[in-house]
């Protein structure tokens, strides 16, 4: 069957929210992934057909990314070095799956105005979320701290969470005449939920967004508001950020401190091949750089500093992609310092929905 | 050559992810999924049995429920738990009561036990906390689990 149903340019907008609020439903697979699965089966044959497309720079990158991915798995596994076959499955699939959502995005969206509605939604359901979650353990529990979209559909995931924040918000604020109010709104929603790395990202990409788009009055109340939360933040937040690096050894417990655990992965990791994805559990890393040395080596590392380098500094681009393109870039470089960013479905799922839409209205 | 020309980029992507995923698989079906004995299991996790002495008053707030074997809880992040086993009341007033938790902590590369960011060995505090009630105390011994302390 060919792909041509009429209402395909409403799928994105559906796509974002699953990927951004649904819990795992079989194992490690979310509603998202199924969705994403079952428009693949209805999409192959118009891809097998588009065979005139001509890949931008970020693209031809990407792949080469997952092709080196793909060959340190199969060395990986047939040496041993890797003894975690379902973890190298997921961990490739999760690559090759973002790269099919990039297409799937950008073959079916014709503007990206329906995803940006769609993106604020999200931002404006999680800010509510956050709140009423914050006044409830406020008025009915005894906690000293607290972080939110870390129970219920959420459970364990405020880090993951927080990241999606950023890339909706960085995609609302980069859109040309959109307001700096989703910005404020995730700021808040993301201090609730003590992610650091997400916090960072945040400023420093929506500081850049608002710099060259030479919207200067709203960086300083973005600044201002960022820089109030942090000074007001409650006591248990402070010293999270105190401890960025997990390298107080009473604060790694239920976790692996940092600094530890790169310096053995560095130790132990074959230079130019790597470990194989999913060789350990994602959560020994905590880095998206070192993820993808310790796992593809060092033509898995040139490649994604390649691939960050291609957003942020990408040409040629014009609409929306010219200034989203690069604020994703920021915000995924600087996410990725202290968080597996790229495959952490609720980041990189609504990354990717989001850089095929950008990228549709300017495809051949 | 003019085969590998009309190769592109995605097709040869799309297939290598393919068959790395496929190899991944197989891999899974022969054996479980373990960290190779090439590499250090940075996130080690094994069961103790861990002896408290639990001072008076030895159940704290919100105190709706008595203590049962099996309680448990499951702090941030979902790995470690402790589960309640026992508790024996103290036979004079100077004595502490002593309760003992079957304990999933993480072993780092030296050996050391760290359960919900606190280190896990003697004379160290350790706390229990479920919906129903909490515990406080002091550790009085660590062992591997199928040695009674």
């Amino acid at each position: 069957m060919e792909w041509n149903w009429k209402n395909r340019k409403y799928l994105p907008s559906l796509l974002l929210p699953a990927f951004v609020f649904s819990p795992p439903v079989l194992g490690p697979v979310r509603l998202g992934d199924l969705l994403a699965a079952a428009v693949l089966a209805w999409f192959i044959p118009s891809w097998i057909r588009a065979r005139a497309i001509r890949l931008n720079a970020m693209e031809k990158i990407y792949l080469t990314l997952l092709m080196i991915s793909s060959v340190a798995a199969l060395i990986s596994l047939a040496t041993g070095m890797n003894e975690r076959g379902a973890g190298c499955a997921l961990m490739v699939g999760r690559l090759a799956e973002l790269a099919v959502l990039y297409c799937i995005t950008a073959h079916c969206s014709e503007t990206a105005g329906t995803l940006r509605m769609s993106a604020v939604a999200c931002i404006v359901l999680l800010l509510a979320w956050s709140l009423g979650e914050m006044a409830y353990i406020q008025f009915f529990t005894v906690t000293e701290y607290h972080r939110v979209f870390n129970s219920g559909v959420f459970s364990g995931e405020a880090n993951h969470v927080a990241g999606a924040l950023v890339i909706l918000s960085v995609f609302a604020t980069a859109s040309i005449g959109a307001s700096s109010w989703p910005a404020l709104a995730s700021f808040v929603s993301i201090l609730l939920s003590g992610s650091r790395a997400s916090f960072a990202a945040a400023a420093v990409s929506h500081g850049r967004i608002l710099i060259v788009m030479r919207r200067y009055r709203e960086l300083l109340l973005v600044a201002a508001v960022g820089l109030a939360l942090l000074v007001f933040a409650p006591y248990g937040t402070i010293s999270r950020w105190k401890d960025i690096l997990q390298v107080r050894r009473d604060y790694s417990g239920p976790h692996v401190d940092r600094l530890t655990s790169w310096t053995i992965v560095l130790r132990e990791t074959p230079v130019l091949t790597g470990a194989g994805p999913g060789s350990r559990p994602s959560s020994v890393y905590e880095s998206c750089y070192m993820m993808f040395y310790a796992e593809s080596g060092l033509c898995g590392l040139a490649a994604y500093v390649a691939l960050m380098g291609a957003m942020i500094f990408t040409r040629n681009e014009y609409g929306l992609a010219k200034h989203v393109v690069p604020a994703l870039g920021v915000a995924l470089a600087v996410l990725s310092l202290s968080a597996n960013a790229l495959i952490i479905a609720r980041v990189a799922g609504a990354a990717a929905i989001i850089l095929g839409a950008v990228r549709a209205p300017s495809r051949s | 050559m003019r085969i590998l020309k009309s190769i592109r980029l995605t097709d040869a992507a799309i297939f290598l992810a393919l068959l790395a995923i496929l190899a991944g698989l197989f891999i899974r079906i022969r054996h479980p999924d373990a960290v190779s004995r090439h590499l250090t299991d940075l996130t080690l996790r094994r069961t103790f049995m861990v002896e408290l002495a639990v001072p008076y008053p030895w159940r704290r707030p919100p105190l709706s429920e008595m203590p049962c074997a099996g309680d448990f809880e499951e702090p941030e992040g979902g790995r470690d738990r402790a589960e309640f086993v026992r508790l024996a009341l103290a036979d004079t007033d100077t004595n502490s009561p002593r309760a003992v938790f079957r304990l999933t902590a993480r072993v780092d590369p030296e050996g050391a036990i760290w359960y919900n960011y606190g280190r896990v060995l003697p004379g160290a505090s350790f706390m229990f906390h479920t919906s129903t009630y909490a515990m406080e105390g002091i550790i009085l011994s660590v062992q591997p689990d199928g040695g009674e302390p």
